[in-house]
């Protein structure tokens, strides 16, 4: 991946400005670039905060629901290392009961479960 | 024999003359009147007149007549740079209070900058256009303290760039 990239996106990961998730999730999840992609959900979920969350779970072909299975499971493997999983699992819950979409209901059920087991 | 008895009496009338005078016109007839005068071995006979003699002038008339020109050319001479000079003084002048004024808005244009160069050094506060416009940053300057709106314009800009290197978009 590009340094400059990468080190513009590790900069927005520590970024106490909200503005920083928009543009983590305009310019890194809609990337065409994989690296970039799963770099950038890993940023979201470093946050940890649920407008950043929401974005690699609640949205169609980004973070968990990324086409790309290395994108999705690392994305999923950043959740599970997560410390402090409160809101996580409140965006997941929120996910799985409201949620429109029945593929992101099942991949934020399938994670819930993961987040459980592992526990 | 007639022939020589002729020129032997011919010769001899010839020799018996004598010249008494260095007139060359004392054996011309002029109508019948010789020419008896004595005349003067190369006298010049046209220059009978006397050569008429110029005035003398008078010598008082010609120093009057010097000095009172010598005093008006000095007039002249002196009343040119006079008038020359007192122009130039009031055109000095004129320019002076000119350059006085320019120098002042200089001056004054040359504190403003200066002040606000002093202002910057200490305050390093930047300008409202910097503010407003996103800046590409490069990689000293791509921290998690840099403007989000500088962060993004960056990785645009990176986007572009390599996109241009590969030859395809990057979204």
């Amino acid at each position: 991946m590009n340094k400059k990239i990468e080190k513009i996106i590790d900069a927005l990961e520590h970024h106490e400005d909200t503005e920083s998730i928009s543009v983590l999730e305009e310019l890194g999840t809609n990337s065409s670039d994989n690296e970039v992609r799963e770099r950038t959900a890993q940023a979201l979920v470093r946050k940890n905060v649920p407008e950043a969350l929401k974005v690699v779970i609640t949205n169609q072909g980004k973070g968990i629901n990324d086409l790309n299975p290395v994108v999705a499971m690392s994305t999923v493997n950043e959740i599970l290392n997560l410390e402090d999983k409160t809101e996580v699992i409140k965006v997941l819950d929120d996910t799985v009961d409201t949620n429109e979409t029945e593929d992101i209901r099942d991949n934020a059920q399938s994670v819930k479960s993961l987040l459980t087991m592992s526990e | 024999m007639k022939i020589n008895s002729i020129i032997n009496t011919t010769i001899k009338s010839i020799g018996s003359k004598k010249t008494t005078s260095t007139n060359p016109f004392e054996h011309n007839n002029f109508s019948g009147n010789a020419f008896k005068g004595s005349v003067l071995p190369f006298a010049d006979v046209f220059q009978a007149i006397k050569p008429v003699e110029a005035p003398k002038p008078n010598k008082m008339k010609m120093i009057a007549g010097a000095v009172l020109s010598a005093v008006t050319d000095f007039k002249v001479r002196m009343g040119q740079p006079i008038a020359l000079f007192a122009q130039k003084v009031r055109e000095g002048i004129a320019n002076g209070i000119n350059r006085v004024r320019v120098a002042r808005n200089t001056f004054r244009e040359m504190g403003k900058n200066f002040q606000g160069r002093i202002a910057q050094m200490f305050d390093h506060k930047p300008n409202v256009a910097d503010v407003n416009t996103p800046k590409v940053l490069n990689m000293r300057h791509i921290t998690k303290d840099a403007p989000v709106q500088d962060l993004k314009a960056t990785w645009i800009a990176e986007n572009a760039n390599v996109a241009k290197e590969s030859g395809k978009a990057v979204a």
